[in-house]
């Protein structure tokens, strides 16, 4: 029998059986599991989703176009909820401004709809964007949805900024919208000198409903 | 979003000005401390300024007189407004405190708790009613002079931007950022109708002065004129070169002054416009020195605009 279709629960539930996962005497088994559950994983912190949101985005993994000027950046993830099960045809609707800090209002530069494979996984080729008035920081605009899902708008920050000037853990809250450090990510560089990019990790947990 | 709260617009009852002249700058009322926020009550007797030093100073007006300053202690302060009839002026800081104040008493009036920081706070026509929400969650309706809760609006992907209260109340219209623009009823909460034609985020809304139209607009780069009943688009007004960040229909009905943002930067000025609403025709429009701080319309429908300095606020007379 396969066990790809595993949830975490269900794994939870067989240790349970096999005797591998001992519930304390003053909880049941799944009193347990549900506790273990809640304490596997904690949903994505929220961010708001900023004045520039257009519905209707294609469903585009490479968002930079050839010969387009800034870093290029790679980004991944997997979506799943707060026990661990993977969410495959999760919706990752991500927005951001250009390298300069500028927004398409017109039409979809830098904007994709993108649906989680089988596994949960969504990911993404773009530019790092740009600083801009009014905002402190570099960020990609997230809003995350999935059936029985609550549907999630946040922010992907980059530990990479110069506002944070190497040191996220003191300085992410120089952008008073960043309200979880661990919406800033790491930023890893890839390449020779002359061709370098980014790549940047960024899962989504989400809550039920 | 909370660069938007800039753009509220000013009531007061001045003389009037013939079409096609330039905005003239009608009074100024100085300010010993920079300015933070402004607002004006749409009664046009009252104007209300946060200043830097942590100091509300209120200002009678149209004579401009200073008549009380009230000390708010150190709060960061993200969001403020004034009823209609300037009695009742709300600071909300980032934790999701919101205090309003009695301003012909300098007290509190009432303590509302957020979850986080505001995103929305609007007082009905007749200032019994207040619209406010955290940045992102449902918007919540209160009964001002009963200290109580009335309703919770539904929850919508991103938040509210925005909402008005139709005249007599009986309507509330949001603009959310799942680019809906919903209707609901004003006393019960209850969803009349729901546009989807906006493909970017609506971020102003406001009723036309029978309430059976709604008005809105954002970065679509157009103003649209939607059935309130049905939520069904009745028809667009001219294309915009920038997003509309606030918008507010005269007090006869017949105009809608909208406020554009810079889209480039946002901390730059944009064009403050005038379009009559049945025609669509653009009546005047002007960019502003500087980020205009407050404005709205007179009684007698003209347009005022207010712009600060450090020292001092400026009314300028737009239509």
């Amino acid at each position: 029998m396969s066990n790809e279709r595993l949830t975490r629960r269900d794994l939870l539930l067989k240790c349970a059986a096999l005797g591998s996962l001992t519930a304390a005497p003053s909880l049941s088994v799944a009193e347990t599991v549900a506790f273990l559950e809640e304490q596997a994983r904690q949903p994505t912190a929220w961010d708001e989703i900023g004045p520039f949101y257009k519905r209707g985005a294609p469903r585009a993994a490479e968002l930079r176009a050839p010969g387009d000027p800034g870093l290029p950046v790679a980004v991944a993830g997997n979506v799943s909820d707060t026990a661990g099960n993977v969410l495959p045809g999760a919706s990752v609707e991500i927005w951001q401004a250009d390298h300069l800090g500028r927004y398409d209002l017109d039409g979809y530069r830098y904007r994709s709809a993108l649906l989680a494979d089988e596994s949960g996984r969504y990911s993404f080729g773009s530019v790092m964007p740009g600083h801009y008035p009014a905002r402190v920081c570099q960020h990609i605009h997230y809003l995350v949805s999935a059936p029985g899902h609550k549907t999630l708008t946040t922010q992907l920050y980059f530990a990479t900024d110069p506002v944070f000037e190497g040191d996220p853990d003191r300085n992410f809250t120089r952008d008073p919208l960043i309200y979880s450090r661990e919406l800033v990510r790491p930023v890893t560089l890839i390449g020779d000198p002359k061709d370098i990019h980014a790549a940047v990790a960024f899962d989504i947990v989400l809550e039920r409903l | 979003m909370r660069i938007l709260a800039l753009a509220l617009f000013l009531a007061s009852e001045t003389a009037s000005l013939m079409p096609g002249t330039p905005p003239q700058e009608v009074l100024t009322l100085p300010t010993p401390s920079p300015i933070r926020f402004f607002n004006l009550a749409r009664s046009g007797s009252l104007a209300a300024a946060v200043c830097r030093d942590h100091q509300l100073r209120l200002w009678a007006l149209p004579q401009g007189r200073l008549v009380s300053t009230v000390e708010l202690g150190d709060q960061a302060f993200e969001m403020t407004a004034i009823s209609g009839d300037g009695r009742s002026f709300l600071v909300a800081d980032h934790s999701g405190s919101a205090t309003v104040w009695d301003t012909s008493a300098g007290k509190v009036q009432w303590q509302i708790r957020l979850a986080h920081y505001p995103g929305l706070v609007v007082f009905s026509h007749n200032g019994r009613l207040l619209a406010l929400a955290a940045q992102g969650d449902p918007v919540q309706v209160f009964d001002l002079a009963g200290k109580r809760k009335l309703y919770e609006l539904e929850q919508t992907a991103g938040g509210t931007a925005a909402a008005a209260f139709s005249r007599d109340g009986a309507l509330l219209a949001t603009a959310d950022a799942d680019t809906g623009v919903r209707v609901y009823d004003g006393h019960s909460g209850k969803l009349v109708s729901r546009n989807g034609d906006f493909l970017g985020e609506p971020l102003a809304v406001d009723f036309t002065a029978d309430g059976k139209q709604v008005v809105a607009a954002g970065a679509d780069k157009a103003v649209a004129v939607i059935d309130a009943a049905s939520g069904r688009l009745l028809r667009h007004l001219a294309k915009t070169a920038e997003p509309v960040a606030y918008l507010e229909v005269s007090p006869r009905g017949g105009s809608v002054a909208t406020l554009f943002m810079n889209a480039e930067n946002l901390l730059e000025p944009a064009a403050v416009t005038v379009w009559d609403i049945a025609s669509g025709r653009r009546l005047t429009e002007w960019l502003p020195p500087s980020l205009p701080i407050g404005g709205g319309w007179t009684v007698d429908d003209h347009l005022l605009v207010a712009t600060a300095t450090p020292e001092a606020v400026h009314f300028w007379r737009v239509w």
